[in-house]
């Protein structure tokens, strides 16, 4: 009987229609009208809201790096010096005692062993060696150039003499017998042939240019000047400096010469150094703003919280000029970080096509692999370059802000992009990136996002 | 949206109707139930013919109840204790009345039965269900259940003998 009532009423009322009144439709439309508005008020402040949060990012960033006129310090290198003070160098033998140089007494231990070639001294001084009219291991700014001696090779730029920097490669040989002093004989040719030699000529360069574990901080601080030449903050170049003297692109202690009859020819470094002994030398750093993609895996939490990792890849790009314009050593260095993030997701506002969120979070990262890649300049042109791999063994981890906007490819992928601050911890490698340079970084990140419940 | 509109609009009116009495309420709760399917239309998964008034309809009947119970007068339902009959209601032979007269007799039930008797009638709800939906007992949605068809049958066989058509 129950259904006979059901299935007479569904009868007649499955399709029964009532009259509407004609307003009903007016006050809906009116009303969606005005929600269809609210979201396009919503978009446009969102819009103007990350406008001006990302002008205060870049406000800041551009305060930031007005005051970032220390980067000697960063570097460093707090023995650098100047060539050009001479002053030093009556005081060379005093300096001896707290001079430790990079070109460490391994180097010297061995080229005393090694086969010297003819004419050339290439011995290089022992510091216990010293006597009065001996070099000693000085740095460069105590390039000895004795005003007593007079066995300095007549070819060889005289310290004195020399003005500029012209200076031409073959120089007059030196008289053998007589204890070495600045400037050196040259045997004409760049490197000696000398297998063991290139073996040495490797391992200076290294600790050269990426610091040897035992060199110290003791080196002169004669005459330190440097000069903060930040260029403006335009997009890539993130970070740099310029000061005077030596430097590489390490924490570490500047390159040194040990000893001012260090043969020229030894290796283009140290002629380098030679030829410059008079003149004034700079050197200039510059981070590129790191690039970085992302592959990310978002877990929503709540319909506006995400928590999400991945995977990052980041290019870091850094090129320092040192030394004087004609005689100088350019290093690019290239690193590729690969990272793993973990962030902290907000959405703030999102439809259909796209999401506007804020996120902040952490990011581990691990240099893979990195190459330098060093030339050596001298009189002009190019004499030889240098090629090698930087390894960072340290992880390197940093916290970061930032604002994103997704574009919505489905309902679970993401294209986003995402600028933001980030501040990186110093992992006491001894490599120079931007992140030890400038550890408070303006970064931007694209990649792709998985979206999933 | 407005074919969507001009489509159902009819057919919710009716459906709002049947519950709610007062005509200008009806108007207010047709319109939310507009705005709400259009705002909602993202969550509608179409699944075939009839599904989308089926959903249209189901957010009708909400709104109704929601707006019965703002009223708030499902307490005031008097269970007067007495039994009901134990036999089953006897749908009356209501073949010739015309559906718009049985409508309007549905309108004139009190609210209680009107409400059990179009879930249950015609939603096809049970009376467990539609006890959570209102927040009674079972057997209060029964009793007005039965209530409800028995008033319901006596106005029909007023309403045919009126009419002659016994």
């Amino acid at each position: 009987m129950e259904n006979r009532w059901s299935d007479q009423m569904h009868e007649r009322f499955d399709d029964f229609e009532v009259q509407v009144p004609d307003d009903v439709w007016a006050g809906i439309e009116t009303e969606m009208q005005r929600r269809a508005h609210r979201r396009k008020m919503v978009v446009l402040w969102g819009r103007r809201a990350l406008a001006m949060a990302a002008a205060v990012v870049i406000a800041v960033l551009l305060g930031i790096e007005s005051f970032n006129t220390d980067p000697a310090l960063n570097m460093g290198l707090e023995e650098a010096v100047t060539v050009a003070d001479n002053t030093a160098a009556e005081s060379g033998t005093a300096e001896q005692a707290d001079v430790e140089v990079n070109l460490d007494n391994e180097v010297v231990t061995d080229s005393t062993t090694a086969k010297p070639d003819d004419g050339c001294v290439t011995d290089v001084d022992i510091p216990a060696k010293a006597d009065g009219r001996e070099a000693v291991a000085v740095d460069v700014s105590t390039v000895v150039v004795e005003p007593s001696s007079g066995a300095v090779g007549t070819d060889v730029p005289d310290s004195r003499e020399q003005a500029g920097n012209t200076v031409s490669l073959p120089v007059g040989k030196q008289n053998t017998g007589e204890p070495s002093e600045a400037g050196t004989s040259v045997d004409g040719t760049v490197g000696t042939s000398d297998a063991r030699r290139a073996d040495e000529y490797d391992r200076n360069f290294t600790e050269l240019v990426y610091g040897s574990k035992k060199s110290g901080r003791k080196a002169a601080r004669t005459g330190s000047k440097f000069t903060a030449d930040l260029y403006a903050a335009s997009v890539p170049v993130s970070a740099s400096a310029s000061h005077a003297g030596y430097a590489g692109l390490t924490r570490r202690a500047a390159p040194q010469l040990t000893a001012v009859n260090t043969a020229v020819g030894q290796n283009p470094l140290t002629d380098i150094m030679i030829y410059n002994r008079n003149s004034e030398t700079t050197s200039e750093a510059h981070h590129r703003q790191p690039v970085r993609v992302g592959l990310t895996f978002c877990y929503n939490i709540s319909n506006r919280l995400g928590v999400e990792t991945g995977v990052t890849y980041t290019y870091l790009w850094s090129s320092l000029v040192s030394g004087s314009d004609n005689n100088r050593y350019d290093v690019r260095q290239i690193l590729h970080y690969v990272g793993v993030p973990l962030n902290l997701n907000v959405n703030i506002w999102r439809n259909r096509l796209l999401d506007v969120y804020v996120s902040a979070g952490g990011l581990m990262e691990k240099c893979v692999s990195g190459r330098s890649r060093t030339e050596y300049i001298i009189g002009g042109s190019t004499v030889s370059t240098k090629t090698e791999d930087v390894m960072v063994r340290q992880l390197q981890w940093s916290v970061n802000a930032s604002a994103g906007l997704q574009l919505n490819l489905s309902r679970h992928v993401g294209l986003y992009v995402e600028p933001g601050v980030s501040y990186a911890f110093d992992n006491g490698s001894d490599v120079e990136t931007i992140y030890s340079k400038h550890p408070v970084n303006f970064d931007l990140t694209v990649g792709f996002r998985f979206s999933f419940k | 949206m407005k074919a969507v509109y001009c489509n159902y609009a009819g057919r919710l009116a009716a459906v709002c109707s049947r519950y709610v009495s007062v005509d200008d309420d009806v108007k207010d709760i047709l319109h939310d139930v507009f705005v709400k399917a259009f705002t909602s239309i993202s969550k509608f998964e179409y699944r075939g013919k009839g599904s989308l008034g089926a959903w249209l309809s189901r957010i009708a009947v909400n709104e109704s109840l929601s707006f019965l119970k703002r009223n708030g007068r499902f307490d005031k339902w008097i269970d007067d204790g007495r039994m009901p009959d134990i036999a089953e209601d006897e749908a009356p032979d209501m073949n010739d009345v015309p559906t718009a007269v049985i409508y309007d007799m549905i309108r004139r039930l009190p609210e209680g039965y009107r409400t059990v008797f179009n879930l249950n009638v015609i939603e096809n709800r049970s009376h467990a269900e539609i006890a959570g939906m209102l927040g009674i007992t079972e057997s209060t949605s029964a009793s007005q259940l039965h209530r409800a068809k028995r008033m319901l049958a006596s106005w029909i066989a007023e309403y045919r003998k009126k009419n002659n058509l016994d």
